[in-house]
């Protein structure tokens, strides 16, 4: 349904667009004011690396303006001018000066026309990469809210274009919740995600099969959360998590999330078994687990145990890891600390390792695992072959950096920030290249780019594809509530 | 003379139902229609407009919504909404009115509209409905307006799908009212009629729900037979919605078999009607408005539009007793400096009644959120109204929350976010001259600072961070009176929570933290009563005595514990004499 609906949305904006483009007539600039400074413009492409496959980057005027002159000057050749109350650019243009224009950069030069006068600023430059960025990215919009949840899904967006498609939206089943959903690197052939509720469980496809789990054995509370796929398909990390939630008083802080308890498990996916390593399930929080790209170690955060929630600030993960043989779902006796962020009185969440196994990427904020409400949170990269381990100060603003993943290629890693408003999340992508030379990251495009985006979600893990999700929701439907569930042993 | 009648029935019908419709809506029964336009967000743009439409039953929607925005004012949403009522009656009278021409009956056309207004006291029951039914009536008002039988035919299939995906459900009574006044007017035979027109009619019916599904995975094919939301509990069925649209149907069709007009008068027949429709009304209002809900809108309309005394007003013709009329009552009071001097003058249930706890609903957090705001934890207050907008059972946004979040961001100096919010509110239309004159504190620190309620509340805001804990609201009530001294409200509904509390130790204790900070003339009633109180369990001892208590509350304790000990049973003689006193709840309020 959203599908159809965003679709018709987009044509419904399209075709006022191209009637507005059509009625309204090219404005010559003249008396132009030069100015020598960048245009402030929003989403801010300025000076950003961007893939050549992606959809064209429109963009407003940070204050109110009666009409903006846009030109794109490819370094390579080719060239879009363009003119509106906002910089919207046909789609078809786009793709071909990027095209043209790959390895090299495009020049835009902004002229602004406020209380009928114009100005124009310095040019500035957007660099296409010459590396490939994948299909799409999915990730669930939720509102970022407390405890009551209303619409909310998990969806995929074509890179290319403005397409926005429901995967499974919570309405399937009214008053479910879906989350935490999962693919074996970029595959969307192996899935992993959760609907919670009466007729909650957790879904599972592999290729064209799609069960419905219940993960919860005489060891397990069943609470599969942030789940991560091992590289050969055969196993799935979970942590179980008894999480609650607090409320802050003070203005700076709104709410506070926290593990009660926090253990990690791996679901062994051909013999349908959970593997409950005591050494994962310890007396302090594990949480976080991630298989190394060679399969041969699980990564995962420990913090040691506090009275909550009275010490809740007190609680600090670090960043450890332990052998795993996939052959034999057998783990290693010894525990490594990679990085102990707790003597910095710092806190790690989500590390996620580079698919070609040179870096983790993890967030850094001052204590607790739900990085998303810590203002202080920040992005940092691991570097495995060197031992560096730095601040992404590319990346980082003054708000919140939390989730975020690697694309396919491991050039482009996407995350999400709280630096436009600090509140709805959104989501920037940046690149990395060979040397570990990160960019200007970029805002995922948006079709109508107003300095307020009226929508009421926030971006939530987002996760790069390489394909479309197909995902039968009528079967999907119909087992969840048959309560059919394949139970882990 | 009958044909005057018959004149006057004709042209007067519609008027007076819609006189009433309104009057009714606009003044006796208004709060529900201003909770009504509080939990929705209706939007002038195009983007608003296309997410509306594109699913089944939009039109309805969106119309739904354009009309409820006008309760803003009762009078105008009102007179909308008795509009509705009255194209319903018309366009039921004029399908009647082509099946047999009876004037004599022309009050039935009114039982449809009367019976859907019935349903509309309902706080649920969204407007979206009267839409779909007025639309579907119209269909077949041009139904009937078409001569060729052919083109009537196409028509009728064409539609079916296009009125089911514009209005919904309702658009079964467009299926069955063109095949069956075909067929009580003899126009078609019956076998052509079920066989070519209605099973045709309702198989397409039913085959739209399962197309939609097909095409939109995301929802249960049930609510694409419910399609229009004509219901908050959009996935609920309501027999109520399927009896309001069948007499659409019925009411015409009975004019085939009434009896033909007479020439004289036949007042036993209007009689015979009128009473049909007062008891449709009387049945209706009696299963479907709910005057408690509506005095708890009342309390909560007043309290949102901070009509302080427009709750004493209400209080004092009749007392509330629910714990959120209540807490409602105990804001207003405390807002007009009253609660510590009239606080058991009312009745009082507990310390829920004060602050009452968080529920996951739509409403009741939206009015602990009120309180929590005026207290100045504005952290709190932004979360109830977060999570009362996420639990609108339609999934839909309200324009009340976004606007109490722009307050409660500006407050906290979260401009952005509040820029984000006041810029949907600019889109509406009674609220963008608030939006505008908002967007005036946006970054400007100072002016804020100086804005009488914001300025303040900032102020009351607590400086160190502490946990908010729904069984320490007293802590929480003390850390925000300490921070500020000069919030008078959290003093004051500190040292209620004691009294409501029965705890007279932890009165005592908070009572001597405003001790100085502060001022009153002397210590209002309530506390002289709870202090006294305190004084005589120490025996009157005189080193003891509680400062500014007076010598005549003492007196008035004596007279009342009098009667407490010398009787068996005081209860009911103390409610006479002394039910308005502290004394009183302390021995007998809230068991």
């Amino acid at each position: 349904m959203k599908n159809i609906r965003i679709n018709i949305l987009a044509l419904g904006i399209t075709l006022l667009h191209g009637l507005f483009l059509f009625s309204s007539c090219r404005e010559i600039p003249v008396n132009v004011h030069e100015v020598g400074e960048s245009p402030a413009i929003y989403p801010d492409y300025t000076e950003v690396t961007i893939p050549s496959s992606i959809a064209p980057l429109n963009f407003t005027y940070a204050t109110e303006t009666e009409r903006m002159d846009v030109m794109f000057r490819g370094s390579e050749g080719g060239e879009i001018s363009i003119q509106g109350k906002e910089a919207v650019i046909p789609p078809g243009k786009w793709k071909k000066l990027l095209d043209e224009n790959r390895g090299g950069r495009l020049e835009v030069t902004v002229a602004v026309k406020q209380n009928g006068r114009w100005t124009r600023y310095l040019p500035f430059r957007i660099y296409v990469s010459e590396y490939p960025i994948d299909y799409g990215l999915a990730y669930r919009l939720v509102a970022p809210g407390y405890e009551i949840y209303s619409r909310m899904g998990i969806y995929e967006r074509n890179l290319s274009d403005f397409t926005q498609r429901a995967i499974l939206e919570n309405t399937f089943i009214p008053g479910s919740c879906v989350n935490c959903h999962s693919f074996r690197e970029t595959d969307t052939e192996s899935l992993s995600l959760h609907v919670r509720g009466q007729h909650g469980g957790t879904v599972l496809k592999v290729g064209g099969e799609t069960n419905i789990l219940d993960l919860k054995t005489p060891e397990t509370a069943g609470r599969g959360v942030y789940p991560y796929w091992h590289p050969s398909g055969k196993y799935i990390a979970y942590s179980q998590n008894d999480t609650r939630q607090v409320f802050h008083a003070s203005n700076d802080k709104r709410v506070e999330v926290f593990d009660f308890s926090s253990d990690v498990t791996v679901y062994d996916v051909a013999n349908n078994r959970m593997l409950t390593p005591p050494s994962l399930s310890t007396n302090g929080f594990e949480t976080f687990p991630v298989f190394s790209p060679d399969g041969e170690s699980l990564y995962f955060c420990l913090a040691d145990f506090h009275r909550l929630p009275a010490e809740y600030a007190k609680v600090r993960y670090n960043l450890c890891r332990i052998a795993f043989d996939a052959e034999t779902g057998r783990f290693g006796e010894k525990v490594d600390t990679l990085i102990r962020a707790s003597e910095m009185e710092k806190s790690i969440s989500f590390p996620r390792p580079s698919y070609d196994g040179r870096y983790i990427m993890y967030t850094l904020s001052d204590y607790g695992n739900f990085s998303i409400w810590h203002k202080e949170a920040d992005l940092w990269l691991l570097d495995l072959q060197t031992g560096k381990n730095r601040l992404l100060d590319e990346v980082n603003s003054a708000d919140t950096e939390s989730y975020h993943s690697w694309s396919s290629n491991n050039r482009w890693f996407v995350f999400s920030s709280r630096r436009d408003d600090g509140l709805y999340t959104r989501l920037y992508l940046a690149s990395i290249d060979e040397e570990g030379n990160v960019s200007k990251p970029f805002m995922l495009p948006q079709q109508t780019p107003g300095r307020y985006d009226p929508s009421f979600y926030s971006y939530n893990i987002p996760e790069f594809i390489s394909a479309p999700v197909k995902l039968d929701v009528r079967k999907i439907e119909k087992q969840l509530l048959s309560g059919e569930r394949t139970k882990a042993n | 003379m009958k044909k005057h009648i018959t004149i006057a029935l004709d042209w007067g019908i519609s008027p007076v139902l819609g006189i009433s419709v309104w009057l009714f809506f606009a003044v006796f029964y208004r709060h529900h229609w201003h909770y009504q336009e509080q939990m929705q967000l209706f939007l002038f743009t195009p983007e608003y407009f296309m997410e509306q439409i594109v699913k089944p039953g939009g039109l309805s929607v969106y119309l739904g919504g354009f009309f409820t925005q006008f309760f803003y004012d009762s009078f105008s949403g009102a007179f909308g909404l008795s509009l509705l009522l009255v194209f319903m009656q018309r366009l039921v009278a004029d399908t009647a009115n082509h099946i047999s021409r009876k004037p004599d009956w022309r009050l039935l056309s009114c039982i449809p509209p009367l019976l859907y207004a019935c349903f509309l006291c309902n706080e649920d029951v969204l407007i979206s409905g009267t839409v779909a039914l007025v639309s579907a009536t119209a269909t077949v008002a041009l139904y009937n307006r078409i001569g060729n039988p052919k083109v009537r035919r196409v028509f009728f299939f064409l539609m079916i799908p296009v009125l089911y995906f514009l209005i919904g459900m309702g658009a079964f009574v467009f299926v069955l009212l063109p095949p069956l006044t075909e067929w009580v007017r003899k126009t078609r035979s019956a076998a052509a009629v079920w066989l070519c027109m209605l099973l045709p009619g309702l198989l397409i019916f039913a085959c739209m729900t399962y197309l939609m599904k097909f095409f939109m995975v995301q929802y249960p094919v049930e609510r694409y037979w419910l399609a229009g939301d004509y219901y908050r509990f959009v996935n609920a069925a309501s027999l109520y919605f399927l009896s309001a649209f069948l007499t659409a149907v019925i009411i015409p069709l009975l004019f085939a078999v009434l009896p033909e007009k007479k020439r004289s008068i036949a007042w036993w027949r209007y009689g015979l009607q009128l009473l049909l429709c007062v008891a449709v009304v009387v049945w209706g209002t009696m299963n479907m408005a709910d005057w408690k809900k509506e005095e708890l809108m009342a309390y909560d309309y007043y309290a949102r539009t901070q009509k302080w005394n427009s709750i004493l007003a209400m209080a004092d013709k009749e007392a509330p007793s629910g714990p959120f009329t209540v807490s409602m009552l105990n804001l207003a009071l405390a807002k007009t400096g009253y609660l510590p001097e009239y606080m058991f003058t009312y009745y009082q249930n507990g310390a829920e009644g004060l602050i009452p706890d968080f529920r996951r609903d739509n409403l009741q957090p939206l009015m602990a959120g009120e309180i929590y705001y005026h207290l100045g934890l504005v952290n709190t207050a932004q979360r109830y109204t977060f999570e009362a907008m996420e639990a609108i059972p339609d999934a839909g946004k309200s324009v009340r929350c976004i606007k109490r979040l722009v307050e409660t961001n500006l407050i906290n100096g979260r401009h952005e976010v509040a820029a984000k919010y006041l810029s949907l509110l600019k889109h509406t239309l009674f609220y963008r001259k608030w939006a505008k004159e908002t967007k005036e504190y946006l970054h400007n620190e100072e002016r804020i600072n100086a804005h009488p309620e914001w300025g303040t509340l900032r102020a009351y805001r607590p400086a160190d961070d502490f946990l908010f804990s729904e069984t320490e609201k007293d802590q929480m009530l003390g850390l925000l009176f300490q921070h500020n001294p000069s919030n008078r409200t959290a003093y004051e509904y500190l040292l209620g929570f004691a009294l409501l509390k029965k705890d007279l130790q932890a009165f005592q204790t908070y009572y001597r933290l405003g001790e100085g900070a502060v001022a009153y003339d002397a210590p209002p009633r309530s506390y002289q009563e709870a202090l006294a109180l305190i004084w005589s369990q120490a025996n009157y001892e005189q080193a003891l005595k509680p400062q500014g208590l007076s010598d005549q509350t003492v007196q008035r304790l004596e007279t009342y514990r009098n009667t407490f000990t010398s009787h068996a049973n005081p209860e009911l003689l103390l409610k006479q004499s002394g039910g308005n006193t502290y004394w009183y709840y302390y021995h007998f309020g809230n068991k």
